[in-house]
C-alpha cells in the first residue's frame, strides 16, 4: 500500500533522513519507533510531501506521491494526524471536520461515521477547536483525518499526554482503521502500545532504519526495542 | 451652529472616513491574516483604484451614473487581478519571507506610482459623483421644555456620502459572509491557522494566497472608487490610506478582520470629530499617539486575543 524507497530528506541545509525504506501493507499497523530526534516526524512530513528537499520515492498504490505538489497528496487517501494535533484552532469542530472532508466532498456519510466513532465530538460541533480538552482535541485530529476515508493513516504520537481511558479510545480507533483495511503508520514511544498493536516495527536511529521486526519477532527482540526506546 | 448639530456634522464626516478606512484596512488585515505578510504597496492599489475609476468614467463618456457604476464593477476586479498576478510572479518567488516581502512590496509601490505618473500624469483629477443631492438633517430643540424638530443651518450631508457609508456596510457584511459562510472563506481561515496542515488536507495554499492578495487589493480599490468623487484621483494619494490602514490594523490586532473594522470606526470617528472641532493635523497626531500607546500597552491590539 504505502512504500518508501530510499527516502532522504531534511530541512534546508540540515539533512535528517538517510535512505529510509519500508513498506506498510493494507490492514496492518506499522509502528515507527526511535528516540527523540530520530526523525519519526520528519518521515511523516516526507510522506506528506511537506519537506523542501527530498530524494527517493514515496509510492501509494502505484502512484508516486513524491512527484506531486504537497496539496495533491491527501487526494490519494493519505490521512495525517500530526504530532501536537495541529488543529485549526480558531475554527469550530464542524469546520475542522469539513476541512478533513475537502478531498471527497461528494461523500455524505463519512461525517456521520466519524461522529459515531467519536460521539463526544458530536456534542461539540459548534465549539472552537482550541477550547476543547486535550483528549477531545486528539479525537478531533483523528476524526479530521478519518474524514478523507484514508487508505493510509499516519499517526504521530497520538496518545502523547493523554489519560489512560483516552489512550484506549484512540488505540481502538487505530485498530478500527486497521480492521477496515487501512495501512496505519503509528509513531509510538510506549512499549505496551507497541506490543499490543504493532504488526511490524521499524526502528529509526539518526534518520536511518536500524532494523525491522515482524510481530513474531517482537517477544524475542524485546531487549533491542527497550534499548532503542531507552526504557 | 449649536454644539449638538455641530457634533452631529462631525460624526457624519467621521462616519464617512471610517467607512472608507474600514474597507481599505480590512483588505490589509485580510492579507496579513491569511498570508502573514505586510503589503506595503496596499496604498498604491488604492491609488490605482481611484486613477482607473477616472479612466473608466472618461471612457464611458457623458453619463456620470453609468461611468461610476462601470468603475464600481470593473475597477476592483482589475486591481485584484493585477495584485494576484503580482503575488504569483513576485511574492511566490521569494517564498513569502516576511522581510523580503516588505522590500519587494516597497519596490512594487514605486513601480505602480511611477508608471501612474508616466501615464496618467501629475494632475489631480475629479470624478463626477453619480448623484449629489444635499440632504438637510433635523435636530431636536429642547430649550423651552418641549421637544421640537428643526433644521439648523449648515447641518446637512450629501446623498452621495450617505451612499458611500451604506455601500461600505454592505461590502463589509459581504466580506464577513464570504469569510464565515462560504467554502472559500473556510479555506482561507484554515490556511491562516496552519499553512502546513492546510496543505496536508488538500488546500491549494498557493492559489488561496493569490486569491487573498487579490481580494485585499480589490477592497482597497473599491474604497478608492467610492471616495474618488469626493477626493480626486492623484498619483500620490496612496500614502495616507496606507498609513491609516496600518494604524487601524495594529490597533485592531494584526490580521483580525472584526478588530480592523472596529478600529476603523474608532479612528475614523475621532478623525472626523477632531478635524472639525480642532484641526486635521491634530487628528493625525492623535491617531499616531494612540497607536503608540496601543503598541506599548496592548501590543496584540485593543481586541487582540492570542496570536502574535
Ligand atoms: N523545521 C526544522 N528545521 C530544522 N531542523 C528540524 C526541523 N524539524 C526537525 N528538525 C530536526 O530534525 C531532527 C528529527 O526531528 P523529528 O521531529 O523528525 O524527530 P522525532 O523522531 O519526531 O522526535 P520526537 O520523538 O521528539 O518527536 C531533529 O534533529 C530536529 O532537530
Ligand atoms: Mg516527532
Amino acid at each position: 500500500m504505502l512504500k518508501l524507497e530510499a527516502v532522504s530528506a531534511g530541512y534546508g541545509s540540515a539533512q535528517v533522513l538517510r535512505t529510509v525504506s519500508f513498506e506498510a501493507k493494507a490492514g496492518e499497523i506499522l509502528c515507527l519507533v526511535g528516540r527523540n530526534g530520530a526523525g519519526k516526524t520528519t518521515t511523516m512530513k516526507a510522506i506528506m510531501g511537506l519537506l523542501p528537499e527530498m530524494k527517493g520515492k514515496v509510492v501509494v498504490d502505484g502512484t508516486v506521491l513524491s512527484d506531486l505538489p504537497s496539496h495533491k497528496v491527501p487526494f490519494y487517501g493519505i490521512g495525517y494526524v500530526p504530532q501536537g494535533r495541529r488543529l485549526f484552532g480558531a475554527l469550530t469542530v464542524a469546520e475542522n471536520l469539513s476541512v478533513g472532508c475537502l478531498t471527497n466532498d461528494k461523500d455524505t456519510t463519512v461525517l456521520e461515521e466519524v461522529l459515531r466513532v467519536f460521539p463526544r465530538l458530536k456534542e461539540r460541533l459548534a465549539q472552537r477547536a482550541d477550547t476543547l480538552s486535550g483528549g477531545e482535541q486528539q479525537m478531533l485530529a483523528m476524526g479530521r483525518a478519518m474524514c478523507l476515508r484514508p487508505k493510509v493513516l499516519l499517526l504521530d504520537e497520538p496518545t502523547e499526554g493523554l489519560q489512560p481511558s483516552m489512550v484506549l479510545t484512540i488505540r481502538d480507533a487505530a485498530d478500527l482503521m486497521r480492521r477496515r483495511g487501512v495501512a496505519v503508520v503509528l509513531v509510538e514511544q510506549r512499549l505496551d502500545a507497541i506490543t499490543a498493536l504493532a504488526d511490524k516495527v521499524v526502528m529509526l536511529e539518526n534518520g536511518q532504519v536500524r532494523g525491522k521486526l515482524s510481530r513474531a519477532q517482537l517477544a524475542s527482540e524485546n531487549d533491542r526495542l527497550c534499548d532503542l526506546l531507552g526504557v | 451652529m449649536d454644539f449638538g448639530p455641530y457634533l452631529m456634522l462631525a460624526i457624519m464626516e467621521g462616519a464617512l472616513t471610517a467607512a472608507v478606512l474600514a474597507l481599505t484596512a480590512s483588505g490589509l488585515a485580510l492579507v496579513f491574516g491569511v498570508m502573514r505578510v505586510v503589503n506595503v504597496a496596499h496604498g498604491e492599489f488604492f491609488m490605482l483604484g481611484a486613477v482607473l475609476a477616472w479612466w473608466v468614467t472618461q471612457l464611458a463618456g457623458g453619463s456620470p451614473v453609468l461611468g461610476f457604476l462601470l468603475a464600481l464593477c470593473v475597477v476592483p476586479v482589475l486591481v485584484g487581478m493585477l495584485a494576484a498576478f503580482v503575488d504569483m510572479t513576485i511574492l511566490k518567488r521569494i517564498n513569502y519571507d516576511p522581510e523580503r516581502t516588505i522590500v519587494a512590496t516597497i519596490g512594487i509601490l514605486y513601480i505602480l506610482q511611477q508608471v501612474t505618473l508616466m501615464t496618467y500624469g501629475p494632475e489631480a483629477r475629479p470624478v463626477a459623483p453619480p448623484f449629489n443631492a444635499r440632504i438637510a438633517l433635523p435636530w431636536i430643540d429642547m430649550s423651552d421644555g418641549t421637544l421640537r424638530l428643526y433644521w439648523p443651518w449648515g447641518l446637512s450631508i450629501t446623498s452621495y456620502k450617505l451612499f458611500v457609508i451604506g455601500a461600505a456596510c454592505v461590502v463589509l457584511l459581504g466580506l464577513w459572509a464570504l469569510m464565515t459562510k462560504t467554502k472559500l472563506g473556510l479555506l482561507m481561515r484554515a490556511t491562516e491557522q496552519d499553512r502546513e496542515m492546510a496543505l496536508a488536507f488538500g488546500i491549494p495554499v498557493q492559489r488561496i494566497y493569490a486569491i487573498a492578495f487579490g481580494l485585499g487589493a480589490g477592497m482597497a480599490a473599491l474604497a478608492a472608487v467610492l471616495i474618488v468623487p469626493i477626493q480626486q484621483a492623484h498619483y500620490l494619494m496612496g500614502g495616507d490610506p496606507l498609513l491609516l490602514s496600518f494604524i487601524v490594523v495594529i490597533i485592531g490586532g494584526l490580521g483580525s478582520l472584526p478588530g480592523a473594522i472596529l478600529a476603523a470606526l474608532l479612528i475614523g470617528l475621532s478623525d472626523g470629530i477632531i478635524s472639525i472641532f480642532f484641526s486635521p493635523t491634530l487628528a493625525k497626531i492623535f491617531a499616531t499617539l494612540f497607536v503608540a500607546f496601543v503598541l506599548v500597552f496592548r501590543p496584540k491590539g485593543l481586541w487582540g486575543t492570542g496570536k502574535p
